[in-house]
């Protein structure tokens, strides 16, 4: 028997089972319970990939925050407070991450920060696939989202999708992007405006909506 | 009819096209970490007396690295730093370096000349400041030769005229006063007729050996 497995057989309980919250897994990795923390892996790897992509640029440097995020937050799991959600304290961990990267990358002069048009995805990686697959089909929802990958800033997508794909609410948001709760809602409120006018936009003009609305007008 | 709302009807669509794409991305699949067993001090929770014993930790650390960084400090400056002080063979040789017999003359002088209250001859403090003619002359009487170099001997010779005139001395103090009462503590003079108790023959005035052939001290 392998030490993890005798870390793990000493925990009373320490199933990990599935349908247990966030929030009790957390708990039980507090206790020493390593397995409790691939099961939470297994639930926000993907998820974080996906958020931290649009502000990285690539899907390659997100799968590598992601498992830096994933890490830290291992680390320094005795810190986390279980009376609080566990994905907002994984994304502020992730999102801080993230902008520290973007920072690093503006003083080495690399393209980065909140332009999107140069974070763009030469190649798109495996999960882009399969979200433009997947939101292609006009029978399906999720065209929308499309839009908003296309013209919103990295920073008010972000704000936007951890509302509606992560169920986050407005102080949580701020809490994850370092900013103010009114800055958060001011942030929503211009970005569900840019989605709305680019849906309008692509709708009236077929054409011009095959062409990316730069970012900065919103 | 009832007029469709735009911003809820975004509102919906955003929300359901999350739901949607929720759905895609919780279908990828990534491999999971590979995490070690949590050390101990990484599972306690930071919070109450463990906040206060790792702060009391961190002080006594700390105190220990600022107490062995001034240890190393001083260690470095002791080899550094000049000598304060010449090596002891360079000092004055003390007078407490004479030889026993030597010793006991001198205090003998001086125990005489506080009596008297006076120096009894300039050839005493001459001697007293002299320790290595002292030394040599103590050692000389210590040990006496048969025969006597010239110098010692008139040395000794000298030293021994001195403690006659000295005694004289003191003689013609107390015998001024015939009827004086002889003071308490005072040496025994040989030969004073004042003393009847007096054998006249040193009595541990000043313990130097009496050569015969030299005399005795009684003048």
């Amino acid at each position: 028997m392998s030490e993890e497995d005798a870390t793990y057989q000493a925990v009373p309980g320490a199933e990990a089972p599935d349908h247990e919250s966030d929030e009790d897994l957390a708990a039980r990795v507090q206790g020493g319970c390593v397995r409790s923390y691939e099961q939470l892996d297994r639930r926000y790897r993907a998820r974080l990939v996906h958020l931290l992509r649009k502000r990285v640029g690539r899907e390659a440097d997100a799968e590598d925050l992601a498992q830096a995020t994933l890490w830290t937050a291992y680390e320094k799991i005795d810190r986390y407070d279980p009376s609080r959600k566990f994905s907002t304290w994984l994304f502020t961990i992730g999102t801080r991450k993230a902008i520290d990267l973007g920072r690093a990358r503006q003083r080495r002069g690399e393209a980065g920060g909140e332009s999107t048009a140069a974070l763009a995805d030469e190649q798109p990686g495996p999960m882009q696939r399969a979200i433009r697959a997947e939101e292609s089909d006009p029978t399906r929802d999720g065209g929308i989202w499309q839009v908003a990958d296309e013209v919103l800033k990295p920073t008010q997508w972000t704000a936007l999708w951890l509302a509606y794909g992560e169920d986050q609410t407005p102080a949580e948001i701020a809490a994850a992007l370092n900013v103010s709760r009114v800055s958060v809602r001011v942030m929503l409120h211009r970005a569900r405006k840019r989605v709305a006018e680019a849906l309008a936009q692509r709708e009236g003009d077929p054409q011009k909506a095959l062409v990316p609305v730069s970012a900065d007008s919103a | 009819m009832e007029q469709p709302n735009p911003l809820q009807d975004l509102d919906t669509a955003l929300r359901q096209g999350a739901r949607a794409r929720r759905a895609v991305i919780d279908q990828q699949t990534y491999p999971i970490g590979d995490y070690p067993p949590p050390r101990p001090q990484t599972a306690a929770p930071r919070r109450g007396a463990n906040v206060i014993l790792r702060l009391a930790w961190m002080l006594g650390l700390s105190g220990t690295i600022t107490a062995g960084v001034l240890l190393a400090l001083a260690g470095v400056m002791q080899f550094v730093a000049t000598p304060p002080s010449p090596p002891v063979a360079e000092r004055p040789t003390p007078p407490n370096t004479l030889a026993e017999p030597v010793r006991s003359l001198v205090a003998g002088i001086e125990q005489a000349e506080r009596n008297l209250g006076k120096r009894l001859n300039p050839s005493f403090g001459f001697a007293t400041a002299w320790p290595g003619h002292v030394q040599a002359l103590g050692e000389t009487l210590a040990h006496p030769p048969t025969t006597l170099p010239a110098p010692v001997e008139q040395e000794v010779t000298a030293i021994r005229h001195d403690l006659v005139a000295a005694a004289d001395f003191v003689r013609r103090q107390w015998q001024a006063p015939s009827d004086a009462p002889q003071t308490p503590g005072m040496p025994q003079i040989p030969g004073d007729p004042a003393n009847p108790s007096n054998s006249g023959t040193p009595t541990g005035l000043f313990p130097v050996p009496v050569d015969p052939a030299l005399g005795t001290a009684t003048g």
